[in-house]
């Protein structure tokens, strides 16, 4: 008796343990699922950054909906200065717009010399200052 | 989390109920004493649970379910080998409550462990540097990697991991510029990982140390943004894997046992073994929580938590944990990713390669995959050290998360680096549950039955053995003792050289070896009885009695007889090839092993051997029947002095021929060897040696018992075919089957000891025979050397023979058996003394075999 007993306790701690770990899994795959979903949405608008430090210029053509731009090795836009912040500032695509803000960087965003304080949108010929590197913007809609 | 409870609170239910499950008892048997365990775990956890919601709103959910769940496992797997060690670890969960309460009271303190790091670290570091001088081990002996203080033992390595992670994550923000990727500017961090190592190998943790050496690399990879990093990881490892190798023998004992894990299974890879044993005894779905035996494992508390979790809780019950540690890598991994901080980030990263490279390390060593490191599973393992430190692990990534916004849908992947970090370490745990059900589940029978899986010991003291019975169902062998603690006893001391033992430490013989799974219950029941059992109480069911053809009368009065010889006695049914009667003496007590083993080791007379099948003499003139028997035109020749002139003046008897005529009869049943000799020659050493071949004198007997391999002579040494010495060995066993021959009308019967096994409803089924009868000498031939042979007025035949073997030893053979016109059974008897004692072996030979004719009169 105590050994049928003892059985079905273990089937029931095996179900247990597995209904958690398949409700966690569930909610991860969700999850995943949610997040491929919006990778692959197609981006209506590619944008072409343009900057140059010591006379190298840097290019770059993004088809991307969120581009980092800082320091960090990791950025999609890495500008070598040292009056960057590592992760200085985000230019994302929502709304069939692109907008830039600023990421707490050390010296500030500077949207055609006006401080970015709140996401604002970007146009077409726009120049963006972070720190002391200028950053041309072009926007093809 | 509700769920989390649940699943403790059943483990907790089946660890009640265990103890009376395995003795097969009432509720008197039901242990209360691990609930301490789960009231303090689900107190803790509750607690936790309330503090998090309340300070932590914004936190990863899954983190603290997970980490309760690990910890509820692995605090009833801990409780259930070791009480006491429960209790400890019941007390340092608590205490880790506590300091993980407070922490997120006060979520400011990961800007003190980011400012102060140096600090930190330095302490860490002077701590474990302390270990060389003042270090202690909570066991007394082995490594000093503790520290003892008011009574409580730490070790500081644990704690030193997250201080170097704190300190690694908060150099790689403040300092390390994205364009400096110079030797330079990571030569503190060089430093201080090169400080800790040291320490580390001094003091031969070589677990930890390679978990340090892989979080700062895997570090340095994420954080350097220096794909080199990865490439130069494994060329740099390389040569101080070798080097380690050779240098230090921790090392090299590890790394040996991995590549040939059994190589060595009683010594250097015992624990691996052991571990991998027990992983497969688990199956799919486990012994059951308490029922199965994780504790042969050495430390399986800690190092090998595991491994006693696949054997109680099976292939799904350790995938789950493996599954449990990616969900929580994953999350990790995912908190590194949306979070905007880079100490943070850096943190994160830390963290999960210190769960991740410790889990898989300690995974891999258990099931063999990697080499054996000493560390301990997270949130599993016994120890409050370890068990602190990942609470306070899990409390920063708590509070990560909770400062980390949300709203990762709308970011993306910007760091791929740790993605495939994170899949790395996911894959790895992958593989390794593949690993798991390859000796879970695959493979795991050849693993459950290799002779380093001590588990059937256990199972004997738990379900009964089969009574070893005699010929008429008297019984010689039963079990002694209660449920739980059963042992075996004898009604007949003497026959233990045949019966032999199943010791755990010092092996199996005889028929308890022979018989073994009958015994065991493990042979003869129906699959589903057998089934069941295993599922209900992981042990097999009571065990089947068996019954032996030995005679306990004839027996024992054989063994009196043999009293004070060293020698042995065979009765066989020449028909049947049933042995009534095997003695050998001297014997030994196999219920006094334990206490007299080196003694029974040591003792040149060699008690443990049954002599009767496992010893080995020269057959010398007890040839000389089989000889006559293959030149049976010889016997018409009245006068052998014409044949044997050139030994007439010394004929090499065993015993003194009385006066002339000689005669064939007198020749052979006193073993004149020179006579023999003459003859054989006369008859050619190639047909001699097809004729020995025929009786089985250089093939050992196939039967329920251990035999030896008898020494066959060369071809080319004719004299020593003629003769039957030197390198020309048989055991008496071998010799009563062809003596059998000449009483029983020339069948040389194959030998049987085990008559018949009892089914489970109580009827007795006959075993076959290993061996089958076969017709060797002629009929007629055979009766003509019975009948040459007979000792006068007596219903038997008879031959001495005495012959000195290879040490200068004299053996005394005694072979004899029923004539013809005897009605009943034939029966063959075999008496062989070490020592010049012909008549002694003819008086022990001659009073059993009329023994053995009385008893054949009263059984026909």
């Amino acid at each position: 008796m105590n050994a049928i007993l003892a059985l079905i306790l273990r089937g029931l701690l095996l179900v247990l343990t597995y209904v958690f770990v398949g409700w966690i899994g569930y909610t991860i795959l969700k999850d995943l699922r949610s997040l491929f979903a919006r990778q692959s949405e197609p981006v209506a608008s590619t944008i072409f950054l343009r900057s140059s430090i010591n006379q190298d210029p840097i290019e770059m053509d993004f088809s991307k909906p969120e581009i980092i731009l800082g320091r960090d090795p990791d950025c999609e836009f890495t500008i070598p200065d040292e009056t960057i912040s590592l992760r200085h500032c985000k230019l994302s695509y929502h709304h069939k717009q692109w907008w830039a803000n600023d990421l707490n960087s050390t010296n500030g965003t500077f949207l055609n010399q006006d401080l970015i304080e709140s996401a604002v949108i970007l146009t077409n010929g726009d120049v963006l200052r972070l720190g002391n590197v200028s950053i041309i913007v072009q926007i093809n809609q | 989390m509700l769920l989390a409870g649940l699943v403790v609170f059943s483990y907790g239910l089946i660890l009640t109920l265990a103890p009376a499950v395995r003795y097969h008892a009432g509720s008197e048997r039901y242990q209360f004493q691990h609930w301490i365990g789960v009231v303090v775990w689900g107190l803790s956890f509750s607690l936790l649970h309330f503090q998090t919601t309340r300070r932590l709103p914004d936190r990863d959910p899954y983190l603290l379910p997970v980490v309760a769940l690990l910890t509820g496992i692995g605090l009833m797997t801990i409780w259930r080998l070791f009480p006491n060690l429960g209790m400890r670890q019941t007390t340092w969960i608590a205490v880790s409550t506590i300091l993980t309460f407070l922490g997120l009271q006060y979520p400011a303190y990961l800007q003190y462990l980011r400012r102060y790091k140096y600090i930190w670290l330095v302490l860490g570091l002077i701590l474990t540097g302390l270990t060389i001088f003042l270090g202690t081990n909570p066991l007394g002996a082995g490594s000093t990697r503790w520290l003892r203080l008011f009574g409580i033992h730490f070790q500081p390595s644990e704690p030193l991991k997250l201080l170097l992670i704190a300190y690694l994550a908060g150099f790689f923000t403040d300092r390390l510029s994205a364009y400096n990727k110079k030797f330079e500017a990571l030569l503190p961090t060089v430093i201080i990982i090169g400080i800790a190592l040291l320490l580390l190998v001094f003091q031969r943790d070589m677990g930890t140390a390679s978990i340090f050496l892989l979080i700062y690399l895997a570090m340095l990879f994420t954080s350097q943004g220096d794909k080199k990093v990865l490439w130069i990881t494994p060329i740099l490892l390389i040569p101080v894997a070798i080097a380690g190798y050779f240098f230090i023998d921790v090392v090299r004992l590890r790394i040996d046992t991995w590549l040939s894990p059994f190589g060595d299974p009683t010594g250097a890879s015992y624990q691996i073994i052991q571990s991998m044993v027990a992983i497969a005894e688990g199956g799919l779905i486990g012994a059951g929580p308490g029922l199965g035996s994780p504790g042969l494992i050495p430390v399986s508390v800690s190092d090998f938590i595991f491994a006693a979790i696949a054997e109680e809780l099976g292939f799904l019950g350790a995938s789950a944990i493996i599954l449990l540690v990616m969900i929580f890598l994953y999350r990790g991994i995912k908190l590194a990713i949306i979070t905007d901080h880079s100490f943070h980030r850096y943190l994160t990263l830390g963290l999960i390669f210190y769960f991740g490279i410790q889990s898989i390390l300690i995974i891999g060593g258990n099931i063999g995959m990697l080499p054996l490191t000493g560390v301990t599973l997270p949130f599993l393992s016994y120890g409050g050290s370890s068990l602190l430190v990942s609470f306070l692990g899990a409390l920063i990534l708590l509070t990560v998360s909770n400062q980390t916004s949300s709203d990762y849908p709308t970011r993306r992947i910007h760091q791929p680096r740790y993605a495939m970090i994170g899949f790395l370490l996911i894959s790895v745990l992958t593989v390794q549950i593949l690993a798991t059900s390859l000796h879970a589940f695959w493979f795991n029978s050849p693993l459950a039955e290799r002779p380093e899986n001590p588990r059937w010991i256990i199972d004997d003291r738990f379900s009964k053995r089969g009574d070893i019975l005699d010929r008429n169902n008297q019984v010689i062998i039963t079990n002694l003792g209660d449920v739980g603690n059963l042992q075996r006893t004898s009604n007949h001391v003497p026959l233990y050289p045949v019966i032999g033992y199943a010791n755990p430490v010092f092996g199996q013989t005889g028929i308890e070896a022979a018989m073994f799974t009958y015994l065991r219950g493990k042979t003869g029941y129906p699959f589903s009885t057998l089934f069941w059992h295993d599922l209900l109480y992981n042990q097999p069911p009571q065990g089947l009695d068996v019954r032996l053809t030995i005679d306990l009368e004839l027996q024992m009065s054989a063994d009196e007889l043999l009293s004070g010889q060293a020698g042995t006695v065979i009765l066989m049914n020449a028909n049947s090839g049933e042995i009534i009667t095997m003695a050998s003496s001297p014997y030994f007590d196999a219920g006094l092993l334990q206490i007299e083993w080196e003694n029974l080791v040591a003792d040149p007379n060699a008690p443990l051997i049954n002599r009767a099948t496992q010893g080995l003499y020269p057959p010398g003139a007890t040839l000389f029947p089989f000889i006559i028997s293959a030149q049976p035109n010889l016997l018409q020749i009245p006068e052998p002095e014409s044949r044997l002139q050139s030994v007439i003046s010394d004929l090499g008897c065993a015993l003194t021929l009385e006066e002339d005529p000689f005669s064939w009869q007198k020749l052979v049943t006193n073993g004149c060897l020179n006579a023999q000799a003459v003859l054989a020659e006369e008859f050619g050493a190639n047909a001699l040696f097809d004729l020995y071949q025929a009786l089985g004198l250089f093939t050992a007997p196939r039967m329920h018992l251990m035999v030896a391999e008898p020494a066959v002579p060369d071809l080319a040494n004719t004299d020593v075919l003629y003769r039957g010495d030197d390198h020309f060995l048989v055991s008496p066993l071998q010799m009563a089957m062809a003596a059998s021959a000449i009483t029983n009308q020339g069948l040389v019967p194959g030998p049987r000891i085990v008559n018949a096994v009892q089914n489970p409803s109580g009827g007795w089924i006959t075993l076959p025979k290993l061996q089958g009868n076969a017709y060797v000498i002629p009929v007629n031939t055979a009766n003509q050397v019975n009948t040459l042979l007979r000792v006068e007025s007596s219903p038997y035949w008879q031959v001495i023979s005495v012959i000195t073997d290879e040490n200068d030893q004299p053996i005394t053979w005694f072979i004899a058996g029923t004539t013809i016109d005897w009605q009943g059974q034939p029966i063959t008897a075999v008496v062989v003394l070490e020592s010049h004692a012909p008549q002694i072996a003819e008086n022990i030979g001659q009073s059993l075999i009329e023994q053995a004719i009385r008893f054949a009169d009263q059984n026909p």
